[in-house]
């Protein structure tokens, strides 16, 4: 009945869009309308030949992190499904949402059965809150059966970042873990005051370079924070743990829960900060900035930011800059673990099917690069040295299909050719290399599930908003705000569930 | 008896037949837009679970409402909400007529008209514009104020006392002109005569403004304030989440139920909460326009909204 | 007293010039902004007269044309298919609703004005779009959900037809034998222009500054609207702001645009408004003035 009455109203709003005239509006509307056949339109069929008619279509969900085309974005998924076809009898629907839109566009999405396969980033919203809503299909069994080449493509700990009570949601994005942090600094000021930039080391050694800076050019600011009003993206002084946004550890080898507020590590960071911000030092718009620092600091408006580094070298990337010494050796965070994966969502109409390609993403090479990179000698080339370069006269600004600049954005980045631009030659032995260098927490893989405390995760976040990036950029003093901080911690119930998640941690260090 | 009636609901509907077609369209519409997903209410009652769907989901009785009242946010967040909702309301209406009954009062023609286009330029850009111009006054290092006015740093994102108005004042500046200009068109429709009654009486300008524009505009103002009554417990979420750059220092003054729910559903995901809030707005905003409505009706029948 | 008379319209000239100049002085300055070198705008601040000026904005958006024009486009397109959609609605809704001999009439009112309070908020009304419908990446996405009729302006125009329109003229029209859609087309519209040109400002206003439809329901580039690519912009450079971090040095490679050029972008969606409405505005004080808004 509910049906009927449905179609008799879709008819009416059908007769009603063409009675009003939107006549331009047919070719594209009409068919979607009513059919949903004709939802595998748009070009999927077109290449791969009359019998993928009949395989099931799994629609893939990738966040964009730099421009791509309509029509770029066909070519590739055409290809794709060229392979697919072949290799595993499916087909695939790629979906390139906005960054900003995306975490809202999958929600969406997932309370029908339109998203099959999609990347998440569980340091937005928590692994836990997605399982407890009933939105992330559980593939413990399917992986369990899976090959052997994709069970053994990840750690135990990488297997734990993305289970919840033990059953797998999803599988994390294969890339190097943590970073080091520099100072990204104006080449023109560095060579004109002759600044060291390997003397640069430390907070102590920054300032005294940001001085010297103020003195000589008052009219630009000595240090920018490293992209809008964050002071910097990762945070190198303190450690979170066990993929929460809560709870922190002071340094590498403590073991110790506390509020980031509390940590040792932050007050030094922050009493630096606020020195230099109160000295004129720091951009005193920092909390409601929109700006990038390195566009400052390339433009010649600012002499420094903060910047993170791994295993590309940053020089590539901003003209007219000098890196600084390391203020932060290469080191890991907890939370750097599976903070972007790929999961099937509960309402998949084709769960087999969806995780036959969510497998095949993390296993096939070839797929893998065709989906990140797009078509050989259309979107990129191999150069003579064997390396992955744009082709002939394109940059990143014109490449029409963006995944070859937003690799991060992929499930498996070892799997794609090495870049002209890497510094190493072989991605694999890069990060087998800079695992061994990089130097883990004691915390690492300790996992704290916070399915129970969706209020008070809430809460914290937006007391955590409210305090963090204006004590960062050093724009409040801890001291000032330190007691209220405490009374809202306590109020918010911070302290019992930090001794709740200390019992746990206490128990796995055990073990 | 029940046959009659029946007799007369198709009679009636066959008589104005062509009448009713017309409509059919709207009220198919309104059928689709706005009452097919109703249902979706329910889900201010139940704990969301994407994989069951909206009739699947189990209920959770009122849980969905602590969201909104059991924390300590809870009163700020009703007090931002309804505390800006009242001052833009009663300063709105009070600034707009005034700029309408200016604009009667003037006589030359020519600025007349330029006036009005001119000070409806804000209502038609979005906020996020609005956004971007606020910050290009008030801007610590760059900012016109700052830089060209006081000559000195006042850090205004970071310091949450001027905020209530320079909130009021956007709010204000952004919709005065289209306010004033409903008024003022009611204005020039009032009966000349009644002017001309008051000049041979001898009345002053004061007096025609007091004694006849006034009255005049009674009707609107009520109706206008009817409609804002019932919308108190909403805020514009551009006005109050983009204007002040989601400014962390700032939140006690500019959260409001529309941001807070905002901020919650993008961490939690959590369908059902977003779902009691507008659930909340909505039969608050019910209750109030029948109740102002009601009392309207008592003192003014003629006024009342329905 | 003839003094006294200049006196009070000199201050109230000067009251309406300070007005007027509150309102326009913010858009200059956004204006100049986007024609100053950035440069000197990260340099020197917001200022009327900057140092220097530069194009390097409008070039931007010149080489970046075939997305900003298709957006541009698009809006346009939207908002006359829109429009003409609301208003061929409305005013089909507002006309019998505005007879009083129409039965059940107060209830179809109620219908009307419960539309203003309630909705089933945001995940069941995507779900009925999006899964019975199939609406999304459609033209449709961005013209059907919850624009293409209002109750508010319903209730604008039935209150016009119901204040304005003498009953005699259309028991006239009904002896005549004129059926019901013809004494619409031929007798009320024609005396209704102020209030329809009122209403194709606002709705059209609606649709050109709306990007939640697109927000919700397109993904595809074909299909953005030049407020989307706004909105676009700022919701990345807000996520940016909030979870960096978990990409890397991969980020890196997602530019924020310049401050010149977001505010490049904003003129050029607020222009085509600035231009077409001092034409439409006479019509709009009259459409208001003859229906007033009293419901």
């Amino acid at each position: 009945m509910r049906k009927k009455i449905t179609a008799t109203l879709l008819c009416g709003a059908m007769a009603l869009g063409l009675l009003s005239g939107c006549g331009g509006a047919k070719d594209t509307g009409a068919s979607d309308a009513g059919n949903a056949a004709a939802q595998t339109q748009e070009g999927e069929t077109q290449t791969a030949a009359a019998n993928t008619g009949d395989m099931v279509t799994v629609s893939l969900y990738i966040p964009t992190l730099a421009p791509y085309t309509d029509e770029a974005i066909m070519e590739v998924q055409d290809a794709v499904n060229a392979h697919l076809a072949e290799n595993y009898g499916i087909q695939t629907k790629l979906v390139y949402i906005e960054i900003g839109n995306f975490d809202q566009s999958i929600n969406l999405a997932m309370t029908t059965d339109e998203l099959d396969v999609t990347c998440y980033f569980p340091e937005n919203t928590p692994l836990a809150t997605y399982v407890n809503n009933g939105q992330l299909l559980d593939i413990t069994d399917r992986f369990n059966n899976a090959s052997d080449e994709l069970k053994t493509t990840f750690t135990e700990a990488e297997i734990k970042a993305s289970s919840v009570d033990g059953r797998m949601y999803g599988l994390v994005r294969k890339y190097q873990y943590g970073g080091y942090e520099v100072a990204v600094m104006n080449r023109d000021i560095v060579e004109e005051l002759g600044i060291d930039p390997a003397s640069v080391t430390d907070m102590e050694s920054l300032g005294e370079a940001l001085y010297q800076v103020h003195e000589a050019h008052p009219d630009i600011y000595a240090l920018v924070p490293q992209s809008t009003n964050e002071m910097s993206w990762i945070q190198p002084w303190v450690k979170r743990v066990g993929l929460t946004s809560f709870a922190y550890v002071n340094d590498l080898d403590s073991t110790e829960i506390q509020s980031v507020f509390e940590t040792d590590a932050f007050r030094e960071f922050c009493g630096y900060t606020n020195q230099w911000y109160q000295d004129g030092l720091i951009m005193q718009d920092a909390i409601s900035n929109t700006q990038e620092g390195t566009s400052m600091v390339t433009a010649g408006a600012a002499f420094a930011t903060l910047h993170n580094g791994d295993i590309d070298p940053l020089e590539e990337l901003y003209p007219n800059t000098v890196v600084s010494g390391m203020l932060i050796e290469p080191q890991s965070a907890p939370s750097d673990l599976g903070n972007l994966q790929y999961g099937i969502s509960a309402n998949s109409a084709h769960p087999d099917e969806s995780f036959t390609l969510l497998s095949a993403l993390y296993t096939d090479a070839e797929l893998h690069t065709l989906l990140s990179f797009g078509i050989e000698g259309k979107h990129y080339v191999i150069n003579e040295d064997g390396r992955a370069d744009y082709p002939e006269g394109m940059t990143a600004e014109t490449e029409p299909y963006g995944g070859f600049a937003a690799t991060a954005a992929y499930p498996n980045y070892l799997l794609n050719p090495v870049k002209a631009t890497a510094a190493v030659d072989d991605y694999q032995a890069a990060v087998d290399e800079w695992s061994t260098r990089v130097k883990m927490p004691e915390v690492f893989g300790f996992y704290f599930d916070t399915s129970e405390y969706g209020d008070f995760v809430t809460a914290y976040k937006n007391l955590e908003e409210k305090y963090y990036e204006p004590l960062r950029t050093g724009s409040v003093a801890l001291d000032d705000v330190l007691p209220d901080i405490k009374s809202e911690l306590e109020a918010i119930g911070f302290y019992e569930v930090a001794e709740k998640m200390q019992a746990e941690l206490d128990a796995w260090l055990a073990q | 008896m029940d046959n009659k009636k029946q007799r007369g609901f198709f009679g009636n509907l066959w008589r104005h037949k062509e009448l009713y077609l017309m409509m059919l369209p709207g009220i198919i519409y309104l059928l689709i837009n706005n009452y097919l997903p109703i249902g979706g209410l329910s889900l201010a009652f139940k704990k969301y679970d994407y994989s069951k769907g909206i009739l699947g989901s189990a209920w959770n009785g009122l849980s969905n409402f602590k969201f909104l009242f059991g924390t300590k946010d809870a009163a700020m967040i009703i007090r931002n909400t309804l505390g800006y909702n009242f001052v833009f309301i009663v300063l709105g209406t009070v600034f707009a007529v005034a700029v309408a009954i200016i604009l009667n009062e003037i006589r030359a023609n020519l600025p007349k008209k330029i006036y009005q286009v001119f000070i409806l330029i804000p209502y038609l850009v979005s906020m996020v514009v609005v956004s971007y111009i606020a910050f290009a006054f008030l801007s610590t290092d760059n900012g016109f104020i700052n830089n060209s006015i006081l000559h000195k740093r006042v850090n205004w994102y970071m310091t949450p006392k001027y905020w209530p108005f320079i909130l009021t004042f956007v709010n204000l500046w952004k919709s005065f002109g289209y306010n004033s200009i409903i008024y003022y068109a009611t204005v020039i429709g009032i009966d000349t005569s009644l002017y001309e009654a008051a000049v041979v009486d001898g009345a002053n300008r004061w007096q025609r403004i007091l004694h006849v524009t006034l009255p005049g505009l009674r009707p609107t103002i009520i109706t206008m304030t009817l409609l804002a009554v019932g919308r108190v417990f909403y805020s514009d979420f551009g006005l109050f989440y983009q204007v002040p750059m989601n400014s962390g220092m700032l939140y006690d003054v500019t959260t409001t139920i529309d941001v807070y729910v905002y901020k919650g559903l993008i961490i939690l995901n959590d369908v059902g909460r977003s779902a009691a809030a507008g659930f909340f707005q909505s039969v608050c905003g019910f209750i109030l326009v029948l109740t102002a409505n009601f009392v309207v009706s008592k003192v003014d029948k003629d006024n009342a909204l329905f | 007293m003839v003094q006294h008379d200049k006196l009070q319209q000199t201050l109230m000239h000067l009251v309406m010039i300070l007005l007027v100049l509150c309102c326009v002085l913010p858009f200059m300055l956004m204006v100049i902004a986007s024609f100053t070198e950035e440069a000197t705008l990260t340099r020197n601040g917001y200022s009327f007269f900057p140092e220097v000026l530069s194009l390097e904005t409008y070039r931007y958006i010149v080489r970046s044309a075939s997305t900003i024009f298709r957006g541009y486009f698009m809006t346009i397109f939207v908002t006359v298919i829109g429009t003409g959609c609301n208003l061929l609605l409305t005013i089909l809704f507002a006309y019998p609703l505005s007879r009083r001999d129409l039965p059940y009439r107060g209830f179809l009112s109620f219908f009307l004005f419960f539309t203003m309070l309630f909705n089933g908020g945001l995940v069941p009304t995507y779900m009925m779009y999006a899964n019975t419908f199939h609406i999304k990446n459609t033209i449709f996405a961005l013209i059907v959900p919850s624009l293409m009729m209002n109750a508010f302006y319903v209730i604008m125009m039935r209150s016009f037809f119901s204040s304005s329109i003498p009953d005699s003229l259309i028991e006239a029209a009904k002896l005549d034998g004129a059926s019901e859609i013809k004494i619409l087309a031929r007798v009320i519209l024609p005396l209704s222009k102020p209030m329809v040109v009122t209403l194709v400002l606002m709705v059209g206003l609606g649709y050109w500054n709306d990007w939640m439809n697109g927000l919700y329901y397109v993904t595809e580039q074909k299909l953005y609207t030049i407020q989307m690519i706004l909105n676009n912009m700022i919701n990345n450079i807000e996520f940016l702001t909030r979870n960096a971090s978990m990409l890397g040095t991969a980020a890196s490679n997602m530019k924020i645009p310049q401050v010149g050029i977001r505010m490049g972008i904003a003129v050029i969606a607020v222009l085509p408004i600035l231009i077409i409405y001092p034409f439409l505005q006479k019509y709009f004080v009259k459409g208001i003035v003859i229906g007033g808004v009293k419901g």
